[in-house]
C-alpha cells in the first residue's frame, strides 16, 4: 500500500481502539496547569461581573493565551468573554458549571480572533512579526522556550479549526470529547482536525529535530 | 510527530502563563465596564430610533394595512347579508344619508328624492341602480366590478370617488379621485380625476366644462371615443310646438354632438337620433311670429325597439325584438329579423347587443356582436364590438377562452387604439380564468413591455402571476 501510493503517509490511528499519543498525565484540571495554590479560583460567590471576573479572569486569560499565543491580544479577548458572559449569566444555575462555560466562550472568542487575525494578514494589515520566544514563563529552560516558539510559529500556518483543536488537545490537555464540545463540532471532526494538525506539525517539527 | 515530542511540547506548555497582575486585571475589568456602557448606549439609541420610526411611520402603516385589508379578494363587492335592509331596498337620502358597503365603499345619496338600490348580481360584481344623485367612494380593487346604472347610462368604477347626478336632461358624472368608465348605448368613455362630463340620456355625449363647485377647479371631459363631440354644444333646437306645422313627418332633431357624430360616422346616426317628445320650457323661446303659427302635434309614431332602447327601456325593447317569451321560463328563442336577414348597420347591431345585455339576456348579445365583427370588420366600431363581446363572454357568460380571443381581436383590429390597453389586460385575466396560466403570463409580460406604466398593471401582475 505504501509502495503503491508513496505520497500517503501513515498517520497514527485515532479513536478509542488506538488512542492519540497521550498528553502528560496532569494532576490538575485542564486550564489550571501550572497555577500556584494562591492563584486557584476562589469558591463561587454571588454571580456579579466583579465576582465572576475576580474568580475566573486569570483562568480565562491563560486559556486565551494558550490558544492565541500572543500576550498583547489577550486582554481584548478576555473583555469580550466577560461581556458575553454577562448577558447569559442569569441562565447559569450551577456555580460549578461557570468555569466550563467561560472556557467554551473563551475558546470560541479566541477562534473568532484568530480568524480575524488571519483575514488581516491576508489583507496586509497584520504586518507584525510575532515573537514567541517570551511566551514561556521566565523560569523556563531555553530549549523549552525555543520549542514553544517553533510550535506556535507552525501553528500560525495551520487552519484555525485545526490549530485550536490541536492546541486544546496537546497544550491545554483536554480530552477529545470535551474538546469537541468546546469547539462545537462532532467527535469525529475533532479527531480529524487533530490528526490533520498533527500530520502537518510532524512534517515540520519532526524534520527540524 | 512522535509521542516523545508531543510529551515535550505538553511539558513546555505548562510554562505558558499570563503575567496577570492586579493592575492588569483592573484595566481589563474597566474595559469590560466601558464596553458594557457603549453597548447599552447603542441599544438605547437603537430602541429610540425604532420608536421614532414607529411613531413616524405608524399612522401610514395602519392606513396602508387597513386599506389593503379592506378589500380582500374573497370579500370584494359583497354586500353585508345582515345589513340587507340597509343596503338593499329603496332608501331615500333622508332615511339613510350614508351607506357603507362591506368592502368599505361609501354611497351617499344626495337629496330627498334620490334612491339607491345596491345588489350583487354575482360574486365580484356590485351593481348600484341610481335614481337622482349620489356620491360614491369606491375602494379600489382590480378583481371587482363596481357599476352604477342610471337611465340607460352605466358608470363602471376603476377605484375612485365620484358623483353621479341628473343634470337637466342629462346625467352628470364628476370624478374627484381616480377614474371611471361611462358606458351608454354602444359607446363608452372614461372620465379622469378632477374632470366632469354631462351625458345626455338619449344621445349621451360629453359636454365640456360644467365645473363641480365641490370639486374645485374641474376641467372639461374629453369627448366620447366613438363620437367625438364638438368643442362647444350649440343650444338646443326650438321645441317642435313652436315650429310651423309640418307637411311631412316631423323631422328628427340631432343634438350638437349627434350632428358631429353623424358627420364623422354615418353609421352612428340612427343611434344618435333624438326625437324631441318633451317640449322643454326653457328661456330659449322662439320668436313671437313663430308662436302665432298653429302648432300641430307630431303624428304618433309606432314605438320601435330602437326608440325604447334609447329611452333606457331595454326590457321592452328586448320583448319587441325577440317577441314574447316562448317558454314559461321567459326565454325568447326566436332570432330577430335583424339577425335573420342581412339588415341593419353596425350601429343597430351594437344597439341590439346592448338591448340584450342590459335587459339581462347576455347570451343574445353574442350573435349581433359576432355578426358585426364578421360583416363590418373595417368599421371604426368593430374594436368596441369585440371588446364588448369579450366582456360579455368573460363577465356574463363565463366563457373565458372565447373572451380571450375576443380581446385579442380588439388588439388586432386597432393595435394602438384607446381600447387596446384594456383589451390586453382583460385578455390576461381571461386566460388566467380559463386556466391557461402560461398564456396569461406571456400576455402579461407583453403588457408590461408595451405599457410599463399602464393603468392596469396591478390586475395584469395579479392574473399573469408576476407578483
Amino acid at each position: 500500500m505504501a509502495h503503491a501510493a508513496p505520497h500517503l503517509r501513515l498517520i497514527p490511528p485515532l479513536g478509542p481502539s488506538a488512542p492519540l499519543p497521550e498528553s502528560p498525565a496532569w494532576s490538575e484540571p485542564p486550564g489550571e496547569r501550572g497555577l500556584a495554590d494562591h492563584q486557584r479560583p476562589c469558591p463561587p460567590g454571588p454571580l456579579t461581573l466583579e465576582a465572576l471576573f475576580q474568580q475566573h479572569a486569570r483562568y480565562v486569560a491563560t486559556v486565551v493565551l494558550r490558544v492565541l499565543g500572543r500576550d498583547h491580544e489577550v486582554d481584548d479577548v478576555v473583555q469580550e468573554v466577560f461581556l458575553t458572559a454577562m448577558t447569559g449569566l442569569a441562565a447559569v444555575r450551577s456555580p460549578e458549571a461557570v468555569r466550563g462555560w467561560l472556557k467554551t466562550i473563551a475558546v470560541r472568542k479566541a477562534c473568532r480572533h484568530l480568524r480575524r487575525r488571519r483575514l488581516r494578514g491576508l489583507l496586509g494589515f497584520d504586518k507584525e512579526s510575532p515573537c514567541y520566544e517570551h511566551l514561556a514563563a521566565p523560569g523556563c529552560s531555553p530549549e523549552e522556550s525555543a520549542l514553544l516558539a517553533r510550535v506556535y510559529k507552525e501553528l500560525d500556518r495551520l487552519p484555525v479549526a485545526e490549530r485550536v483543536a490541536w492546541t486544546l488537545r496537546y497544550v491545554e490537555g483536554e480530552q477529545v470529547e470535551a474538546l469537541a464540545a468546546l469547539c462545537g463540532c462532532s467527535l469525529a471532526t475533532a479527531k480529524r482536525r487533530i490528526a490533520a494538525a498533527q500530520a502537518r506539525l510532524g512534517r515540520t517539527l519532526g524534520h527540524d529535530r | 510527530m512522535t509521542a516523545e515530542l508531543t510529551d515535550r511540547i505538553g511539558r513546555a506548555a505548562l510554562q505558558v502563563e499570563v503575567p496577570w497582575t492586579p493592575e492588569r486585571a483592573a484595566l481589563v475589568l474597566r474595559g469590560v465596564h466601558g464596553r458594557r456602557r457603549r453597548q447599552r448606549r447603542l441599544r438605547g439609541l437603537g430602541a429610540a430610533a425604532g420608536v421614532l420610526a414607529l411613531v413616524l411611520l405608524g399612522p401610514w402603516l395602519v392606513v396602508s394595512l387597513r386599506g389593503r385589508g379592506a378589500a380582500p379578494a374573497t370579500r370584494v363587492a359583497s354586500v353585508q347579508k345582515a345589513a340587507e335592509p340597509q343596503v338593499g331596498g329603496e332608501l331615500t337620502a333622508a332615511e339613510r344619508p350614508l351607506m357603507r358597503l362591506r368592502d368599505g365603499s361609501l354611497v351617499r345619496p344626495r337629496g330627498r328624492a334620490s334612491r339607491v338600490r345596491v345588489r350583487e348580481d354575482r360574486p365580484g360584481r356590485t351593481v348600484v341602480a341610481l335614481t337622482g344623485a349620489a356620491q360614491f367612494e369606491v375602494v379600489h380593487d382590480p378583481l371587482r366590478l363596481f357599476r352604477v346604472e342610471t337611465r340607460g347610462l352605466a358608470v363602471e368604477v376603476l377605484g375612485t370617488r365620484f358623483v353621479v347626478e341628473e343634470h337637466g336632461a342629462g346625467i352628470r358624472v364628476a370624478v374627484h379621485e381616480g377614474r371611471v368608465r361611462v358606458l351608454w348605448a354602444s359607446h363608452y368613455d372614461e372620465v379622469g380625476a378632477g374632470r366632469s362630463a354631462v351625458f345626455l340620456p338619449e344621445q349621451p355625449a360629453a359636454q365640456p366644462g360644467d365645473a363641480d363647485p365641490e370639486a374645485g377647479p374641474v376641467a372639461s371631459a374629453p369627448p366620447p371615443l366613438a363620437e367625438p363631440a364638438p368643442p362647444s354644444v350649440p343650444p338646443a333646437p326650438p321645441p317642435p310646438l313652436m315650429e310651423p306645422a309640418p307637411s311631412t313627418p316631423p323631422p328628427t332633431v340631432l343634438s350638437g354632438a349627434a350632428h358631429a357624430a353623424a358627420a364623422a360616422h354615418p353609421g352612428v346616426r340612427r343611434a344618435s337620433l333624438r326625437t324631441p317628445h318633451t317640449p322643454p320650457t326653457s328661456s330659449t323661446a322662439p320668436p313671437p311670429a313663430a308662436a302665432a303659427v298653429p302648432a300641430a302635434p307630431p303624428p304618433a309614431e309606432p314605438e320601435s325597439w330602437q326608440a325604447l332602447a334609447r329611452e333606457g327601456q331595454f326590457e321592452q325593447a328586448y320583448s319587441l325584438v325577440y317577441g314574447p317569451p316562448a317558454t314559461a321560463s321567459g326565454a325568447h328563442r326566436t332570432p330577430p329579423p335583424l339577425l335573420r336577414e342581412r339588415e341593419g348597420g353596425p350601429g343597430e347591431l351594437l344597439l341590439l347587443a346592448d338591448v340584450a345585455r342590459l335587459s339581462r339576456h347576455p347570451a343574445d348579445a353574442v350573435a349581433p356582436l359576432g355578426r358585426l365583427l364578421r360583416e363590418h370588420p373595417a368599421d371604426p366600431r368593430a374594436p368596441l364590438a369585440a371588446f364588448t363581446l369579450g366582456r360579455v363572454l368573460l363577465d356574463e357568460l363565463g366563457r373565458p377562452r372565447e373572451a380571450a380571443q375576443s380581446f385579442l381581436r380588439v388588439q388586432e383590429l386597432d393595435p394602438d387604439g384607446p381600447l387596446s390597453q384594456d383589451a390586453l389586460a382583460r385578455e390576461v385575466e381571461a386566460w388566467s380564468r380559463a386556466g391557461e396560466g402560461a398564456s396569461a403570463r406571456t400576455r402579461a409580460l407583453h403588457y408590461l413591455q408595451k405599457y410599463p406604466a399602464g393603468r392596469r398593471l396591478r390586475s395584469v401582475r395579479h392574473f399573469g402571476e408576476l407578483l
